[in-house]
C-alpha cells in the first residue's frame, strides 16, 4: 500500500543538463529519504538506527546507482539514468541525526534534497550523495556496507574507549592511551560488535555500560606472588608478542578491507591474521631484536602493563611499513584458493611435551606449564588466535589455573561451548597460518588438530580397509627414532592420544556453534593424531585428510554414538600401538589403495571447485604420493640400517 | 689418491647412514627448534650441506661450503634461531663426518691429515657463521635506534605524569 507522501513547492524539479544544479540550496525540512544502497536493506537500516521506516518504490532519476565489486553502492549524477530505490517517511530529525553520523555528512557524504518519482509524481525527499575524493580510499581498501557499519559502531565505541583512557591510562589523554585503551580491550570490543550484529543493534548506553565494566589488566598482584615472579619474563614476552600481532592484524584488516575479506559463515580475521603472522615472522630478527632494546622481553619491575602495550604499538609501528604490507596483502590474494570444505585447526605447545597436562608445579622451568596464563591477562592479549590452556579438562573454561598445553584455535572465539567459525575454506590459507603461528609463538610445538566439516547429509561408512589408518599416521603422525635408536611412531607410542578410558583419539566427532544463540550446530570431524612441526607446510596432510573424508567417509573413531565399529575401531587400536612401537613398512598395494581413495575424495570436490583448484590438486597429489612413499621407505631404510628383518603389512 | 678424493669417495659411500645420523642427531637435540623438525625435511637440508662439503673440499678456498654457511645462516638468523642452536647443528654434522671417516679409513697418519683438513674447512664456517650473525644483529640494532629514543621519551613522560592503573582484572 503506498505511503501518503507531501511535496514541497520550495525544492526543484528533476534538472534537465546541468548536473551541478541537481540538488536543492533552499533549506527544507523533510521527513522523507530515498535510500537506494546498504539504507535500503532494513537489516542494515535497523542496525545503524534501532528501527526500520515504512516506504515504496521510487526512483531517482538523472543519477546512476555505482557499486563497485568489493565494496558499497553510491549515488553519482548521470543525466539521463535513474536509480530505482525506496522512498523512507515519517523520518524523524532524530533519526536524520544517526543516519548523519552514520554518512559522515561533511566529510564523506551530503545530505541534499532531490526529487523523486513515485507513481509518476515528483515527490521531495532527502539523499545521500558522497563527496567523490574522500570516498576513494574506502573503496580502494574494499569496504563493504558491513565494514562501513562497522567503523560507525567502532565510532561509537571509541567516545566511551576515550572517556576510559582519560580516566584510567597514561594520565596523557593522548592517541597513545586510546590506542593503549583499544588494544587492552579488543576482545571486549570485538565481542560489542559481534552482538551488535547479532541483536540488529544495541543502545548506547550497552555500549558504554560494557566499556565502562571491562577490566583493564594490571601487574600490581605479581609484586606479592614471588613464585609467579619467577616466570613473569617469559609471560610477558608472549603477552607483547600477541599485542604486536593483534596491532599488525588490526592495520592489515583496515587497509586491505577488500584482501582481507571471507565468507560471513567464516572467522572474520583469518586473512588478516594470516597478513599480520607473515609480516611479523618475516620480520623476526628484527621484533627480537626490538623487545630486547626496549626491554620488554623480560620482568621489568618498574614497568606498568600499558607499558608492555606501548611498546607493543611502538614495535608494530616500526615493523609494518606500507610496501612491505603491501606485497604481503598481494601474497595472500593471490595464493588464496578456497575448495569447498570448511577447515580449522587447533595447535598445541609446551616446553613439556605429553607431559604437560599432568605436570608437577615448576616441572615447566619456563611456564610453569602455563599455569599463570590468565593472570598475565594472556587470553585476551591471544583471543584473535583462539589462546587457551588446555589442560584436556576443561577447567580452562573457567580461566581458572590450571597447568596444560597453550592452545591456539583458529576461529575459537568463545572457549566455552566450543563457539567457533571455521577458519578458512582454502588448505592454503590454513597450512601458512599453521607454520607461521607455530614460527611467531616460537614455543615448543606439540600437536595439531585438523577440523574438516563434513556434509550432515553424507552418512559416516565401514572402512573396508582400516590399514589406511596406519597411512594417515605415517603421513601425518611423528616417526622419529629415540634417543635409544629405535624407530618409533611417537604419537601413539608415548601415548599422546591415547585417553586411558577412552582408547586412542586418532579423529572425533565434534560439533561446532557458530554463535552463542545459535542451537544448530555443524558436525566436524577432528584429526587429533597430527604431530605438529615447525617450518613444516602442512598443505599435503590437510589435503590427504580431507580427500579420505570426503570418499571414504569413515566414522570418526570417537564421540559417534552411532558408530557401529566400535569394537573393529578398539580391534584397530591394538594393531595401531603395535605398529607404532614397532613400525614395519606398509605394502605398495596399501599405499596406492590409499592414495586412490584420497585422490577420488579431491577430485569430487575439485570438480565442482574450479580449475585452478584442480590444478592445485594435482600438484598437491603428486606431493602426497611423494611424502607417503618416502616415509615407507624411510622404514624400510631403518630396518636395513639397524639389519632387522623386512616385515611389510 | 689424493687426500680430498679419499675424502669424498669415503664420505658418498657412506652418505646415507651419515645423513641419518645427524637427522637423528637434531631430531634429539632438547629443547632447540631442530628437534621438532620432521625427518625429511632435515634430510633435504643435511644433503644440500654434505654436498655443499664435498663442493668445497674440492675448492681451494671451499667456497660452496662457505657460501652455504653465509646463506643457511643469514635464514636462521632471520628465523630467530639463536647462534647457538646453529653452531650444534653444525657440529652434528662435523662429529658425523669425522665419525664417518674415522670408522671406515685406517688409523694411519694419513687418516690424521685428513682430519686436519676437514677440522680447517669446519673451523672457516663457523667463524662465517658467528660473523654473519654479528652482522645482523648490528643492522637490525642501528635501524631500530630510534625506536628506543621514542619508547624512552614516552617511558619519561610516563614517570613524570602518573596515571591511575585501572581495575585489576587479575584472581
Amino acid at each position: 500500500m503506498a505511503v501518503p507522501i507531501r511535496t514541497d513547492p520550495a525544492v526543484k524539479s528533476p534538472p534537465g543538463d546541468d548536473t551541478a544544479e541537481t540538488y536543492t540550496q533552499a533549506p527544507v525540512n523533510l521527513d522523507t529519504l530515498f535510500v537506494y544502497g546498504s539504507l535500503n536493506d532494513d537489516h542494515f537500516f535497523r542496525l545503524i538506527t534501532g528501527t526500520t521506516l515504512p516506504g515504496q518504490s521510487a526512483c531517482l532519476p538523472n543519477h546512476r546507482r555505482v557499486h563497485p565489486e568489493r565494496g558499497f553502492a553510491f549515488a553519482i549524477p548521470w543525466k539521463g539514468d535513474r536509480i530505482d530505490g525506496r522512498l523512507l517517511t515519517h523520518v524523524t530529525p532524530a533519526l536524520l541525526a544517526k543516519l548523519d553520523e552514520y554518512e559522515s555528512v561533511g566529510t564523506l557524504y551530503t545530505r541534499e534534497v532531490v526529487q523523486v518519482m513515485v507513481e509518476e509524481q515528483a515527490v521531495p525527499a532527502y539523499v545521500y550523495i558522497p563527496l567523490a575524493e574522500a570516498l576513494r580510499p574506502y573503496l580502494e581498501k574494499g569496504f563493504a556496507e558491513r565494514d562501513r557499519i562497522e567503523e560507525y559502531v567502532e565510532r561509537t565505541v571509541q567516545r566511551y574507549l576515550e572517556a576510559k583512557a582519560d580516566r584510567c591510562l597514561l594520565a596523557d589523554g593522548n592517541r597513545l592511551a586510546l590506542d593503549v585503551t583499544r588494544e587492552l580491550l579488543s576482545e571486549e570490543i570485538q565481542g560489542l560488535l559481534m552482538q551488535y550484529f547479532l541483536d540488529d543493534g544495541l543502545p548506547p548506553f550497552i555500549l558504554k555500560h560494557e566499556i565502562e565494566k571491562a577490566n583493564l589488566p594490571s601487574l600490581t598482584w605479581l609484586e606479592t606472588d614471588r613464585k609467579a615472579q619467577a616466570y613473569a619474563s617469559n609471560y610477558l614476552e608472549l603477552g607483547v608478542k600477541f599485542m604486536v600481532f593483534n596491532q599488525l592484524e588490526t592495520r592489515f584488516r583496515n587497509a586491505f578491507r577488500g584482501h582481507a575479506k571471507i565468507a560471513d559463515k567464516m572467522y572474520q580475521h583469518t586473512l588478516s591474521a594470516l597478513m599480520a603472522l607473515k609480516l611479523m615472522t618475516d620480520s623476526q630478527s628484527a621484533l627480537k631484536n626490538a623487545m630486547i632494546q626496549l626491554k620488554v622481553n623480560r620482568h621489568q619491575p618498574d614497568f606498568k602493563y600499558p607499558d608492555y602495550a606501548v611498546a607493543a604499538i611502538f614495535i608494530a609501528e616500526e615493523l609494518y611499513q606500507t610496501g612491505k604490507a603491501q606485497e604481503t596483502a598481494d601474497w595472500v590474494r593471490d595464493n588464496h584458493l578456497d575448495g569447498l570444505s570448511p577447515l580449522g585447526a587447533e595447535l598445541e605447545f609446551s616446553p613439556l611435551g605429553v607431559r604437560a597436562v599432568s605436570a608437577r608445579e615448576g616441572e615447566d622451568p619456563l611456564f610453569d606449564s602455563f599455569y599463570y596464563f590468565y593472570d598475565f591477562d594472556l587470553m585476551r592479549r591471544g583471543w584473535k588466535l583462539g589462546a587457551h590452556v588446555d589442560d584436556h579438562g576443561f577447567s580452562a573454561a573457567q580461566q581458572q589455573r590450571s597447568r596444560g598445553f597453550l592452545e591456539l584455535a583458529f576461529g575459537r572465539y568463545r572457549l566455552l561451548g566450543d563457539v567457533s567459525k571455521p577458519a578458512t575454506q582454502s588448505p592454503w590459507i590454513l597450512a601458512k597460518l599453521i607454520d607461521l603461528a607455530v614460527r611467531m609463538v616460537d614455543l615448543r610445538p606439540h600437536s595439531l588438530h585438523i577440523s574438516i566439516e563434513v556434509d550432515a547429509d553424507a552418512p559416516f561408512k565401514r572402512l573396508d580397509h582400516p590399514e589406511f589408518f596406519l597411512c594417515l599416521l605415517l603421513l601425518g603422525g611423528d616417526l622419529r627414532e629415540d634417543p635409544g635408536g629405535k624407530l618409533r611412531e611417537m604419537r601413539v607410542f608415548h601415548q599422546e592420544i591415547l585417553h586411558p578410558d577412552m582408547g586412542i583419539y586418532l579423529s572425533r566427532l565434534n560439533r561446532h556453534h557458530q554463535n552463542p544463540k545459535d542451537n544448530s550446530w555443524q558436525a566436524v570431524v577432528e584429526y587429533q593424531f597430527p604431530r605438529l612441526y615447525y617450518d613444516y607446510d602442512y598443505q599435503p596432510l590437510i589435503l590427504a585428510l580431507k580427500g579420505f573424508q570426503k570418499h571414504a567417509n569413515p566414522y570418526p573413531f570417537k564421540d559417534c554414538q552411532a558408530c557401529p565399529d566400535q569394537e573393529i575401531h578398539k580391534e584397530m587400536e591394538i594393531a595401531l600401538k603395535q605398529w607404532a612401537a614397532f613400525p614395519a613398512p606398509l605394502a605398495e598395494q596399501t599405499l596406492n589403495q590409499f592414495l586412490q581413495v584420497v585422490c577420488a575424495g579431491l577430485e569430487t570436490e575439485a570438480a565442482l571447485a574450479g580449475a585452478r583448484y584442480r590444478h592445485y590438486v594435482t600438484d598437491q597429489m603428486q606431493i602426497i604420493e611423494r611424502q607417503l612413499k618416502r616415509r615407507n621407505q624411510r622404514i624400510v631404510d631403518y630396518h636395513l640400517r639397524a639389519r632387522l628383518p623386512q616385515p611389510t603389512l | 689418491m689424493n687426500p680430498k678424493d679419499i675424502i669424498i669417495a669415503t664420505l658418498d659411500a657412506n652418505r646415507q647412514e651419515l645423513i641419518a645420523a645427524v637427522c637423528c642427531a637434531l631430531q634429539n637435540y632438547g629443547n632447540s627448534r631442530y628437534a621438532v623438525i620432521a625427518f625429511e625435511q632435515h634430510q633435504d637440508r643435511e644433503e644440500a650441506l654434505l654436498q655443499a662439503f664435498l663442493t668445497g673440499l674440492k675448492q681451494p678456498d671451499h667456497d660452496a661450503y662457505l657460501a652455504y654457511v653465509v646463506k643457511n645462516a643469514r635464514q636462521r638468523s632471520g628465523e630467530g634461531y639463536a647462534l647457538e642452536e646453529v653452531q650444534q647443528a653444525l657440529i652434528y654434522f662435523e662429529e658425523a663426518v669425522w665419525k664417518t671417516l674415522v670408522e671406515n679409513i685406517p688409523c694411519n697418519l694419513q687418516l690424521v691429515d685428513l682430519l686436519a683438513l676437514c677440522t680447517r674447512i669446519f673451523t672457516r664456517g663457523r667463524d662465517c657463521l658467528a660473523q654473519i650473525y654479528l652482522q645482523e644483529s648490528i643492522a637490525i640494532r642501528s635501524e631500530l635506534d630510534d625506536l628506543h629514543d621514542k619508547f624512552y621519551k614516552y617511558l619519561h613522560h610516563a614517570e613524570t605524569t602518573p596515571s591511575e592503573e585501572g581495575p585489576v582484572s587479575n584472581s
